[in-house]
């Protein structure tokens, strides 16, 4: 187990003064401050145009490259980044534990000349100077380096880690299982693990992301893989990617938490209000697990971590500082607790922070390369969502660079299409093929398993090769029976056939239809006129719409700024008037009018039906073309209705049904200060304005029929009305209500 | 969610229990609510159904039951439990069926289900218990089931787990009793008799059988069994069908199993198994022995191998004697909840008359303790919805104009639906809870081709907001 250093024993310099950085060659440029120099310096990517981090121009951005490229590690150390309140945050002290040692011999050389050393140095030796540098020096130099020598310099690394089994040896090409389920099916779930094991993956890791979050789900989900590992033999680990609050309490009780998992931020704001994380919870896990880990008596290693380009950013918690930066200091966190695997998931939010493969690329490259420096098992989850404009080639091209220069391991994703997270990582054929191209193997103990199960096979000249076995999931299970019922509860199960180690080309051409189907969905644009019903008989008039419109003014706008359909046009704004109705509904497209199209007609005549008949007021419905949920708080504040109800498309995840998918968020504002009060105590949010009720997954067939979400919506919103509350607080009324009544029976 | 499901099969001879667990969960392929994840906790022997005479022991039954149910004292509070109890044969004599019923209820609770004399739902149960999963494991293969107990044999022929037909022959391995190790005959049954007189054997009790004698016996009922296995019982055996069994092969052999007792013994003997002479004192060996023999019956006995076998009524009670609802019912008040043996009077849709489907609105309302309906909508037309919801509702306001008392107040109405509509459908048809009647509308119940014929339906809640459905009643009308 590696000594928590406390905080305060970690020595920080003084903040200081923003120093003023100027060029005049090739022209003049002034960035005020390392954050802006830092931002300035790096390639153009959408998150940190979006933040006004960005260089306007390429030869701003070689400016600032020249000027960091002057600067000496030591001028690095002296200025520590600031959060917003001007505070050396707890992410940013911890970065400050390196090797003061090792760094005294490097402090006086500059940017330019750590690089040129770093080219030249063998592996240990890059190692040790990554342990005296803190992940700003890293990002620092990150932005220096081109693609060549982001390879070059990483694929010297060689960061090996051990729990149950050994990663990161050189020559091998590891990968973690993700056997996702949308509602954690272990039917689902069994399936998915038995397709990629017998393809050769999770040799890393069999880790599930769970849909539901709670003590009995994720104890439940652990004791399933912890089954599956010990019934197929696979020499692994295995790992619940819950929030580390429950995995905590999951261990306590016995479940088997062979490998602790969190996500983490760069920034601390970002951490503890975004994802309820602080250091002292990491650091009690990470004593828990040296305890009472399953695997205490032989891991060396035992944490996991993910991280992402973004993500501070797209919670307005990045205290100016830019996306590789903060990601360095992700790492930088992450080094405290040695652990046995980190990869980023950077694409994974959107077009906001990475518009396209290149900045998709340009970034993943980076985070190995930082990881690795930093002495992180760096994996590696180059992924996208569909509506950023980053494609599966580009996935690709960046997972064949990202091997050349050494990644540890990949995802299995199976298809590539998670449909619990609705994005698209590696699939285990990916990284099947990888290997075969870059001449890489499993981990060594998986390679003797597979050997023997007959997934891989030695040819006439020794080689590993794909075995009879490869791809053949149902000899995991103990009849045609079993295999049947569990393919019931997977969704999109193709066919398992292979054609070498790719899936059979009709797979390939469904999924990318699906893909397009829900591309198309998000391109879509939103037509009032398609969501009216037709008139029916004694029906005067078709059902009539306000439209506005928000801040974006095209759908590349809305795509690429979020923040933009938050909020409505100045012109908008005027043309809403307080109206003082109970309900005012809003229609947006969100990421889908093709959602809104399909949906929307019938599930507005039933909420009509249902409001008249309880003689609820509504304010004529509002349609706002390229809107966001938050559009639903700035129209509530300007019509004055109770409740909003906001309809709108959800994200397309990988098949077509769900490109038609809809949700309807209930914004109840809360008026009174004692409404406010009571809001506040509940959530410990004490600026809470709005509680929200979600209505998710409304498309037929599959999902909540249109027609029956109508209904749902009225009695719920009926409910808030009566109760004047939302979100989990109506819910614990309801409950204590139904107990009381219980009591009294 | 989870559910701990309990079940008890009665019989005449024999008794026996499962527990098992399961939970409700959404099937994300479909979308549609089922139970699933079952896991057999615990299976008892079978034990002599504790019988005084013909009636029921009740000491002894509470004796019995409680040493089944031992391990279920300690039930996590946030399980939901259910049960099921099958009665067939001496036991569902109307009075034991009750005493059976009741023991049960006072030990698990109120979600109970107790199906007694319908050889419809044994049937299915049966083939349910043991080939479900082998059936859906091979969509395009009809099956036919063949559970032989001690008095009948419940026939089942159905495709991609969904069976079509079912019957009941008096076939089984106690219609002749012998001292065991023996063929001296103890007890003859009043079917066994019949038998008799169709094969001009004379024998009664005290009378040692000859080995010809006993042949023949077995070659009438094996020569029943493969006209059974084609769905074309000829006229002149017709007096051994209790629930006359048809269907169309439509050209294709179906695979046959075998399930209950005797279908046990028919695998055992099949893989070599040596069994002695009457060692249980019936005919149960020598009928497995003719059923190996037949070349048509025991064809696909090496390839197909059902589950559960013995126990096969009992676990298709436990794994599939109840449906979970939808998560968006119709239901206003919880607290009517549960409701058991409901009469199940019709189907309603848009091609039923007005008049016809007002008679059946007004013949549920008669009914105190409630009634049920199921009703068909076209699955994407909300205007189908609102015109059949517009009629019940019409229906319903109808009645209260009619009737001396207005609505059967407090009595409920049950809708099921197959889609998955039931809120909608309760709003409309109460005019969005106008109207003063009990209505609940349960939706998702997808019911199967025997559960079209049932004559009874039990829900219960669960902690979730779905409900637990069962569906029952046979010739006797179930317990009622």
């Amino acid at each position: 187990m590696q000594q928590l250093i406390p905080l305060a024993d970690i020595t920080v310099p003084r903040r200081k003064k923003d120093k003023l950085y100027q060029s005049t060659s090739p022209a003049r440029f002034a960035f005020h401050g390392l954050k802006a120099l830092l931002g300035a310096a790096d390639v153009s990517k959408a998150g940190d145009r979006n933040a006004a981090l960005a260089a306007k121009s390429e030869s701003m951005r070689e400016a600032a490259r020249g000027i960091l490229s002057s600067l000496t590690l030591q001028h690095l150390y002296d200025h520590p980044l600031t959060d917003d309140e001007g505070r050396i945050d707890s992410i940013m002290r911890i970065n400050y534990a390196i090797d003061l040692e090792k760094f005294t011999t490097l402090a006086s050389l500059t940017l330019s000349d750590l690089k040129d050393l770093l080219l030249k140095a063998k592996g240990e030796e890059i190692k040790a100077i990554g342990r005296a540098l803190t992940g700003v020096m890293v990002a620092a130099i990150a932005k220096l380096l081109d693609v060549h020598e982001l390879i070059f310099i990483a694929r010297k690394i060689e960061c090996r880690t051990e729990a149950r089994t050994m990663l990161g040896q050189r020559g091998v090409l590891a990968s973690r299982l993700q056997p996702n389920h949308p509602t954690d099916d272990l039917r689902g779930l069994t399936l998915l693990t038995y397709a990629g094991l017998s393809i050769g993956s999770g040799d890393a890791l069999i880790g599930v992301n769970p849909a539901i979050d709670t003590v009995e789900n994720i104890s439940a989900i652990l004791k399933h893989l912890d089954m599956l590992r010990r019934k197929t033999g696979a020499p692994t680990q295995i790992c619940v990617l819950s929030h580390i609050k429950t995995q905590i309490t999951c261990l306590e009780l016995g479940a088997p938490v062979e490998i602790m998992f969190q996500s983490l931020a760069g920034t601390e704001s970002t951490l503890l209000t975004e994802f309820d994380v602080s250091v002292d919870l990491l650091d009690r896990a990470y004593r828990l697990m040296a305890e009472r880990g399953p695997l205490k008596e032989t891991a060396k290693q035992f944490m996991y971590f993910e991280t992402g380009q973004g993500s501070e950013f797209t919670y307005g918690k990045h205290n100016g500082i830019d996306m590789a930066t903060t990601e360095a200091l992700c790492y930088g966190l992450a080094r405290r607790y040695d652990p046995f695997m980190v990869n980023n998931v950077t694409g994974f939010i959107g077009p906001e922070t990475h518009l396209d493969n290149f900045e998709m690329v340009i970034s993943n490259l980076q985070d190995h390369f930082m990881g690795k420096l930093m002495g992180l098992p760096m994996g590696m989850a180059p992924c996208y969502t569909l509506h950023s404009k980053i494609l599966l080639e580009g996935q690709q091209m960046a997972t064949e660079l990202l091997t050349a220069a050494g990644a540890n391991y990949y995802m299995d994703v199976y298809l590539n299409t998670d449909r619990m997270l609705a994005y698209f990582d590696t699939s285990g054929h990916d990284n099947q093929t990888l290997r075969e191209i870059h001449g890489k193997t499993t981990t060594p103990a998986f390679l003797k398993w597979a050997l023997e199960q007959g997934i891989f096979a030695h040819d006439e000249d020794g080689a590993i090769v794909r075995g009879p076995n490869w791809g053949n999931a149902r000899r995991f299970c103990t009849s045609d029976m079993e295999f049947t019922e569990l393919a019931r509860a997977t969704p999109a199960f193709y066919e398992f056939k292979h054609s070498g180690p790719r899936p059979v080309s009709w797979v390939s051409r469904q999924l990318r239809l699906n893909q397009a189907v829900s591309r198309d969905a998000i391109a879509s644009e939103l037509e009032p006129q398609k969501l009216s019903p037709p008139v029916r008989r004694g029906q005067s008039k078709a059902r009539k719409y306000r439209i506005v419109e928000t801040g974006a003014k095209n759908k590349e706008a809305h795509l690429n700024s979020p923040d933009l359909g938050a909020h409505l046009s100045t012109s908008s704004l005027k043309t809403l008037k307080p109206l003082k109705k109970q309900v005012q509904i809003v229609i947006s497209d969100g990421l889908s009018a093709e959602a809104v199209h399909y949906n929307v007609p019938k599930l507005m005549s039933v909420l009509e039906d249902g409001f008249n008949a309880h003689s609820v007021s509504m304010a004529p419905p509002i349609v706002a073309r390229y809107g966001r949920v938050k559009l639903g708080e700035e129209i509530a504040d300007r019509v004055q209705a109770e409740l909003t109800i906001m309809l709108i498309g959800e994200r397309p995840g990988g098949d077509a049904n769900s490109a038609r998918s809809l949700s309807a968020y209930l914004l109840y504002q809360l008026k009174t200060p004692a409404a406010r009060k009571e809001a506040s105590e509940f959530s410990g949010n004490p600026k809470i304005r709005f509680e929200y009720t979600v209505i998710s997954n409304i498309y037929s067939p599959g999902g909540l029929p249109p027609t029956e979400a109508g209904s749902v919506i009225v009695e719920k919103c009926l409910e808030i009305l009566d109760h004047c509350a939302a979100g989990n607080r109506i819910e614990a009324l309801l409950k204590s209500k139904a107990e009381a009544r219980i009591k009294n029976q | 969610m989870s559910l701990r499901l309990i079940a008890f099969d009665f019989g005449s001879t024999t008794s026996k229990a499962l527990v098992a667990s399961a939970a409700v969960v959404k099937n994300a392929v479909t979308g549609r609510t089922e139970i699933r994840n079952l896991k057999t906790l615990s299976r008892s022997e079978p034990v002599f159904t504790p019988f005084q005479g013909e009636e029921i022991d009740e000491s002894r039954l509470l004796e019995l039951v409680d040493t089944w149910l031992t391990a279920e004292r300690a039930i996590d509070k946030m399980t939901t439990v259910a049960g099921g109890v099958i009665i067939t044969g001496l036991a569902a004599k109307k009075r034991n069926a009750k005493v059976i019923a009741d023991t049960i209820r006072k030990r698990i609770g109120d979600a109970v289900v107790a199906v007694a004399d319908d050889p419809s739902k044994e049937s299915w149960l049966a083939f349910m218990g043991s080939c479900a999963s082998l059936s859906e494991a091979h969509p395009q293969t009809p099956f036919v089931n063949m559970d032989i107990g001690g008095g009948t044999t419940n026939l089942a022929q159905a495709i991609n787990s969904s069976v079509l037909a079912t019957g009941s022959l008096w076939i089984g391995a106690r219609h002749f009793q012998f001292v065991p190790g023996s063929y001296r005959l103890r007890e003859i049954s009043a079917y066994g008799k019949q038998v008799l007189h169709y094969l001009k054997i004379n024998a009664e009790v005290n009378y040692e059988m000859d080995a010809a004698e006993i042949a023949k016996i077995v070659a009438f009922y094996v020569n029943v069994l493969e006209q059974a296995a084609t769905g074309k019982l000829r006229t002149q055996t017709r007096f051994v069908e209790q629930l006359h069994f048809r269907f169309s092969a439509k050209g294709l052999m179906p695979v046959i199993t075998f399930s209950g007792g005797v279908g046990e013994l028919v695998y055992r003997l099949h893989r070599g198994e040596l069994l002695p002479t009457t060692p249980y004192g019936d005919l149960g060996v020598d009928l497995a022995r003719g059923i190996v023999a037949s070349p048509l019956l025991s064809c696909h006995l090496a390839t197909f191998l059902p589950a559960n076998l013995g126990r096969a009524t009992v676990s298709g009670l436990a794994f599939y004697g109840v449906e979970a609802s939808g998560a968006t019912v119709y239901l206003p008040n919880r607290d009517i909840l549960p409701l058991r043996d409901l009469p199940l009077l019709g189907k309603i849709s848009n091609k039923t008359k007005i008049g016809e489907l007002e008679q059946l609105i007004a013949r549920a309302l008669s009914f105190t303790a409630g009634a049920c309906l199921r009703a068909d909508c076209e699955p994407d037309s909300l205007d189908d919805l609102r015109l059949l919801a517009g009629k019940v509702a019409a229906a319903l306001k109808s009645c209260s104009k009619s009737s001396r008392n207005g609505y059967a107040t407090g009595a409920p109405l049950i809708i099921f639906l197959a889609q998955n509509l039931g809120k909608t459908f309760g709003q409309y048809a109460t005019e969005w809870g106008r109207l003063p009647v009990n209505l609940v509308v349960i939706d998702e119940i997808e019911s199967s081709v025997v559960d079209q014929k049932a004559c009874f339906a039990s829900v219960f809640p669960c902690r979730s907001d779905n409900m637990l459905v069962s569906f029952y009643g046979g010739l006797n009308g179930g317990l009622n």
